[in-house]
């Protein structure tokens, strides 16, 4: 029986060079994909998110319909949802890896690295279906209007991005906490609330036919917050994940 | 060939002493671990899997003469363990193709094939893991710690939900296991501790 010497295991997964990086983005690619075949037979944290997003949106146009043509009202209204539908079922992520005893078998099977890429993504994914579910419905019960499209759409993308590079950090910090629900909201708070101001603001310049300012600052402050956050979360990753 | 060399090693989960100061240098192809109920044998599997670092000292693995480093370990270790689960909505094959993707970039079917053939799982491998029986389950996780056939073998109490063949399986998988480098098994069961060629024993911890 053939067995693999160490040196040609660490020339496999030697990070800081391309072959390394291209190893870790394959395996974040198989984590995404197991993660999305989970969720489509257990359908848990998509059930969640949508069951919150939907009922909020009702609740929310019972009373609120008039402030529909309002943008600072109606942006505010539309992240709150989006906020917190995703905080309802993003730490799932993390949280049923624990749970079920699963976490070991990542941890043995693959970096740290692939690991926070792989569920970043996923929740990525969760918050853009929460999204165009949410948005529509907005639009449809509140009356929201939207004048620059392109611009609407790149908040919504470079926000949920952010929220959802927030929420994966916060998810793997208290998956092993005993009383996981309120420490998650508790650690997302702060680390978001920079994030969710700038999609507030962008989402409501975007909103505006009358806005003088356009929402690129937004963006791009929103662009700087994930690259800052997602580089700072794959660089200390691992002290959350091991042990 | 494969060492292993654990030294002056101590752990405590908060400031409940689990086991204190174990020494061991072992050159073989197979090790028991004996012990009580809560004598730290699970957690010293876990330190020997690279999964929890102990309080004090240092358990190393050496592969001809290099040492084996912690992130090496995920390559050269395979653990099968009660409390190293598999994805329950998924099926055994889809479990492996999983750890295929993740290991190798790929999903390598003939080697997935081969791995349920030589656990005895390969006419139940796609039934979801949660509908099988809990023998099948362990039969499963044999399944997910073999597949990189990996030089070094950890079992965690590998025997405690097989049947009689189940139990013949494991020991081929033990056997095998010893040509293909080291397997250290952690047991209460003095037939799976006689297949070894030493015994550490853990005591109780004051």
């Amino acid at each position: 029986m053939k067995t693999q010497s160490p040196d040609s295991i660490i020339a496999r997964t030697e990070p800081g060079t391309l072959r390394g990086l291209a190893c870790v983005l394959r395996s974040a690619v198989a984590v995404l994909a197991k993660d999305l075949r989970c969720e489509f037979r257990v359908k848990q944290a998509i059930s969640a998110i949508l069951l919150f997003a939907v009922t909020s949106c009702i609740a929310v146009s019972f009373t609120l319909s008039a402030y529909g043509g309002n943008s600072p009202v109606s942006a505010t209204l539309l992240w709150i949802v989006v906020y917190f539908s995703a905080m309802s079922g993003l730490s799932r992520s993390f949280v049923r890896e624990e749970d079920m005893r699963t976490a070991a078998l990542l941890r043995l099977s693959t970096s740290p690295g692939s690991v926070y890429l792989g569920k970043l993504a996923f929740n990525w994914l969760l918050v853009t279906a929460l999204q165009i579910v949410a948005v529509p419905l907005l639009i449809v019960f509140l009356g929201m209007n939207v004048s620059g499209w392109a611009e609407f759409a790149g908040v919504m993308l470079a926000g949920g991005l952010a929220l959802s590079a927030g929420a994966t950090t916060a998810a793997a910090m208290v998956s092993k906490a005993a009383t996981k629900g309120a420490v998650f909201a508790v650690i997302c708070f702060p680390l978001l609330a920079p994030a969710l101001a700038a999609s507030i603001h962008g989402s409501s310049l975007a909103m505006d036919p009358r806005a003088i300012m356009s929402a690129a600052g937004d963006i791009r402050i929103l662009a700087s917050y994930c690259g800052t956050l997602i580089t700072a979360s794959l660089m200390l990753f691992r002290f959350i994940w091991e042990d | 060939m494969i060492s292993l060399c654990v030294s002056d090693l101590t752990h405590e989960y908060d400031e409940r002493l689990v086991f204190r100061s174990v020494s061991l240098e072992f050159e073989g192809s197979c090790l028991s671990i004996t012990g009580h109920n809560g004598s730290g044998k699970s957690t010293l599997m876990r330190i020997l899997a690279g999964l929890l670092t102990p309080t004090q000292g240092r358990a190393e693995f050496s592969c001809d003469g290099m040492r084996v480093a912690r992130d090496s370990l995920r390559n050269m270790v395979g653990l099968a363990a009660p409390d190293v689960g598999l994805y329950g909505e998924l099926s055994a094959r889809e479990n492996l193709a999983f750890l295929s993707s993740v290991r190798f970039g790929r999903i390598d079917s003939k080697r997935i094939e081969r791995t349920l053939e030589s656990v005895g799982l390969a006419e139940r491998s796609d039934d979801p893991v949660n509908e099988l029986s809990s023998g099948l389950r362990q039969r499963a996780c044999f399944a997910a710690a073999i597949l990189h056939e990996p030089p070094i073998l950890l079992l965690d109490e590998p025997s405690s939900n097989l049947d009689d063949r189940g139990v013949a399986m494991l020991k081929e998988l033990i056997a095998l296991q010893k040509e293909r480098g080291m397997v250290i098994i952690a047991t209460n069961d003095a037939s799976e501790a006689a297949l070894a060629q030493e015994t550490l024993r853990l005591g109780v911890a004051h």
